[in-house]
This record gives C-alpha cells, sequence and structure tokens, in this order.
C-alpha cells in the first residue's frame, strides 16, 4: 500500500464511520473505538463487512482483534499489512 | 489504486443477489442420507426416554451410550472435513440429516446436546484451531470418545456473555485460569470444554480468549447436573475453574479474539441448533393431524372443527417456514456468505415456533396432550428452553433490528 493509497483508505473508513455508527460524533484517526465503547460488537461486524467489501479482501475471524480494529490508524495499519 | 464505493443498491435487488441460484431440492444422495438418519433415530433413540426425561441426565440414564451409537453412525463428522475423519458434506446437507435425525428421535435434550457439539465445539476449533489442536481433539469428538461443552455464560452474564468475570493469567508458558461458568450444556461430563476468559480485564470484550480446558486438568471441576424444566435427557450444569492452568498451545485462536470466537460460533449455532428440532416439529404434526382424524366428538373428527385446523394450518405454516430459514442460513454458509442476520432471523422463529406448535398440539390432544403418557407435554417443555439458550428471542429481534438496512 502506497502513501496515497493508505490515504485514501484512512478517508474512506472515515467516510463510513461518520455516515453511520458514529454519526454526529468527533473523532480522530487515532481515537479509540473499540475500547471506549464507541463500536458495539455488531457495529463491528458492519464494519468488517465493509471494510471487505471496500477493499476487496476476506477479514478471517481470528483477525478480528482490537490490535487490527481499535482506531483508523490501526485499521490502516491492518490494510497495510495485507497488502491491499 | 481506485477504492471502490458501495452502490446504492435497493434492498430487494440485494435480497435477489443473496438468493440466487438457492435450491433445496436433495439430492438422491441427500435423501439416502437422510432415510438413514430418520430409520436410525426411530429405531435406535426413543427406547427408555420417559425414564430419561423422568429421572433426569446421570450417567445411570444411559446418554452417553446413545452418544455413542450417534457417533458410530457419524453424525458429529457429517460435515468435518475427511482429514479429520469426517464425511466431509456441505452445511446443508449436514442440516437434512440432522433434520431427519429429529424426525425420528424424540429425545430434544439427545438431538440439542448432538447440535451443540457440532455447531459450538467442533466448529469453532476447526475454524480457529492449530493443526495440532485439530488433530488432536476432532477425532475424538467425532467418533464418541470426547464429549464438548462450550463454556461461556456465567452466573450474572447471560446475554451480555461477554461481560464475563472468568480470568485467564499468563503464567509459566500458559495460562491460570478462575472463575465459575453456569448454564453449561454438556457441561457436567463434558471431557473438553471451550472455556472463555478475560486475558486483559481492561479491554473488557476484546480482552477475552479462548481456551481447551480437559476434564483430567488440576483445578478443572465439573458440577452437578442440575433439575430443569425441559431437556433433561442430557446434562447441564457449571464449570469450576480455580487455579486451572493450561498450556499455551491450549489457547484457541489468537490473544484477545475470543469477541470474535464468540460471534463466529454465535452465527453457527444460532442458524443450526435447531436443526433436529425442525425434524420434531414435522413429527409432532403428522401426529396431531392422525389424531384430528381419529379423535371423534360430537360424532365428528376433531379435525373438522375450524378451530382444530386453523391450528394444524398454523403449524404446517411453522414447519415448511422455520425449514427455509434452515436451509437458507445453511446455503449461506455454504457459499461462504456472511449470515448473522439469517441466524439471529432462524433462531427467533424456529424456537418460538417449535414453542407455539408444542402449546398447540397440547390443546389438540386435550388432556391427553397434558398428561406425560404420550410425550406430547414434553416437548412443550424441551421447546421452553430454545426461547433462552444461544441468545434470548428479546436478544434475537434486538440483532435482526440492528442489521436492517
Amino acid at each position: 500500500m502506497t502513501k496515497t493509497d493508505n490515504a485514501q483508505a484512512r478517508a474512506a473508513i472515515r467516510a463510513y464511520l461518520a455516515s453511520s455508527p458514529l454519526a454526529g460524533h468527533e473523532f480522530q484517526d487515532s481515537d479509540e473505538l473499540l475500547l471506549s465503547g464507541l463500536l458495539d460488537s455488531l457495529s463491528v461486524m458492519r464494519l468488517v463487512a465493509f471494510l471487505e467489501m471496500e477493499f476487496g479482501i476476506t477479514i478471517p475471524p481470528e483477525d478480528i482483534t482490537v490490535t487490527n480494529l481499535a482506531s483508523i490508524d490501526a485499521m490502516a495499519a491492518y490494510l497495510a499489512r495485507e497488502k491491499v | 489504486m481506485q477504492w471502490r464505493h458501495i452502490s446504492p443498491v435497493k434492498r430487494s435487488e440485494r435480497m435477489a443477489e443473496r438468493s440466487e441460484g438457492m435450491s433445496f431440492d436433495p439430492t438422491d444422495e441427500q435423501r439416502a442420507l437422510c432415510a438413514s438418519a430418520r430409520e436410525f433415530a426411530e429405531s435406535t433413540l426413543n427406547a427408555g426416554l420417559a425414564e430419561r426425561d423422568r429421572h433426569g441426565a446421570g450417567q445411570e440414564a444411559g446418554w452417553r451410550g446413545l452418544w455413542q451409537k450417534c457417533a458410530d453412525f457419524g453424525l458429529f463428522g457429517l460435515c468435518i472435513p475427511q482429514e479429520y475423519g469426517g464425511a466431509g458434506h456441505s452445511t446443508l446437507t449436514t442440516i437434512m440429516a440432522l433434520e431427519a435425525i429429529g424426525r425420528g428421535c424424540a429425545d430434544n435434550g439427545l438431538t440439542l446436546g448432538i447440535n451443540g457439539q457440532i455447531w459450538a465445539v467442533l466448529k469453532p476449533i476447526l475454524s480457529f484451531g492449530t493443526d495440532a489442536q485439530k488433530r488432536k481433539y476432532v477425532p475424538g469428538l467425532i467418533d464418541g470418545r470426547l464429549v464438548g461443552a462450550h463454556g461461556l455464560t456465567e452466573l450474572e452474564t447471560g446475554s451480555d456473555a461477554m461481560s464475563l468475570k472468568t480470568t485467564a493469567e499468563a503464567c509459566d508458558g500458559g495460562y491460570v485460569l478462575n472463575g465459575t461458568k453456569a448454564y453449561i450444556g454438556m457441561g457436567p461430563d463434558c471431557d473438553l470444554a471451550l472455556v472463555f476468559a478475560s486475558t486483559t480485564p481492561d479491554h473488557g470484550a476484546w480482552g477475552v480468549s479462548a481456551f481447551l480446558v480437559e476434564a483430567g486438568d488440576a483445578g478443572f471441576e465439573r458440577g452437578q447436573p442440575e433439575e430443569k424444566m425441559g431437556l433433561r435427557s442430557v446434562p447441564l450444569g457449571g464449570l469450576r475453574l480455580t487455579d486451572c492452568w493450561v498450556p499455551e498451545d491450549r489457547r484457541l485462536g489468537p490473544v484477545g479474539a475470543g469477541m470474535s470466537i464468540f460471534q463466529h460460533t454465535m452465527e453457527w449455532e444460532r442458524s443450526f441448533i435447531f436443526s433436529s428440532h425442525v425434524g420434531a416439529m414435522a413429527r409432532q404434526l403428522d401426529e396431531c393431524v392422525a389424531y384430528s382424524r381419529n379423535r371423534e366428538t360430537f360424532g365428528t373428527p376433531i379435525g373438522e372443527n375450524q378451530s382444530v385446523s386453523n391450528r394444524l394450518a398454523e403449524m404446517r405454516l411453522r414447519v415448511e417456514t422455520s425449514r427455509l430459514l434452515l436451509y437458507r442460513a445453511a446455503w449461506l454458509k455454504d457459499m461462504g456468505r456472511p449470515s448473522a442476520l439469517e441466524a439471529a432471523m432462524a433462531k427467533l422463529h424456529i424456537s418460538e415456533a417449535f414453542a407455539a406448535s408444542s402449546l398447540d398440539a397440547v390443546r389438540i390432544f386435550g388432556g391427553r396432550g397434558y398428561l406425560s403418557a404420550d410425550g406430547i407435554e414434553r416437548n412443550l417443555r424441551d421447546a421452553t428452553g430454545g426461547l433462552i439458550y444461544s441468545g434470548t428471542s428479546d436478544i434475537q429481534r434486538q440483532i435482526i433490528a440492528r442489521l436492517l438496512d
């Protein structure tokens, strides 16, 4: 993933979160989304479905952890590791 | 790279796309398997049921012998890959066979236990286990040597399952588990338990991990079978872990993947735990139709009364809709598609349908249905549990509403 792609990925995730589960919330890329309770388990399920569809990947269930999904930063890093 | 964006497709079109190519016409092989399963169930699994229901699920009740017969028939391995000793059938073929078991076997507790072992123990091990874990546990779980339990629920958690208090502290190349589980199906007699515990309590639900605990592990105790309203033929009870050390290689999946393992497992369990109960509903309907044709009041069969025939019609509708939801969820799984919504709908509808039809059956049979001798009332007691376990009906409605587009 190039620097430009990564910025695009962040923008896409940000737009998704702002449109639905976090509508009306102010949030930064580094903000903790899971442990803070901003995203509950069903929101995370929908987020994973969005990431899979948006980036054309399959996220195995064992990758659905706080390490990979805690924040937009963490998601971007995960996508980079997966070489999206 | 161009990022793809989701186009605003109409809901009806998305639903049509999700159903494209769906066919539930059984193949010759599926018909033969179902016929064989039903014959096996009718001839083998019903003897002594009234006694098992009356006296509960102590070992003297003999459920373990029936369990072994089910294993010998190949029930536990239906959808397990052949490399681990299973038959490698599709999910759809598997649930058709399990439905046939329910059609022939009136022991709803036993069939629930069988389904629990397949969907809530074997499936997570297959999905999250290392190759070594699969080779160590899967053969025993399908050949009858091992009875598995899904050790998630605690007394104070219930629907808020991930607020569990059981802890797992990293120590000496493994983990020390402490805590108490409750309402665990097969727990009192399990040989292996999939136990969920918090490895990072500060992370709440995202700090939970899963572990494979063996009956012989020091500090692991299985509770006595609880007395209960229905499903009495198999045990349910607590598990206690007191400084129970398990090695690192018995953690299932990564640290902190407990939430994902739970969600993944619930999708399987909620979709298919009632596979055999759909067969039971069909058998129950057959019994009610036959009785309504033969039992006469005021000189006519009771089935000619509209109040009775309406009940039969509703029961038939519940069988058909339950089967369709079950089969569709299986088809989605076989296509590798997500099915959280379909799982919640199947769980909610089939459990409620079985309870409603069981009460209708008691009404149709009247006084005879209320007495225990014919087992009509047993279905009602058995069906009530289904409104609670694997997520209550209220929770399923919440999930469905949250997953609406």
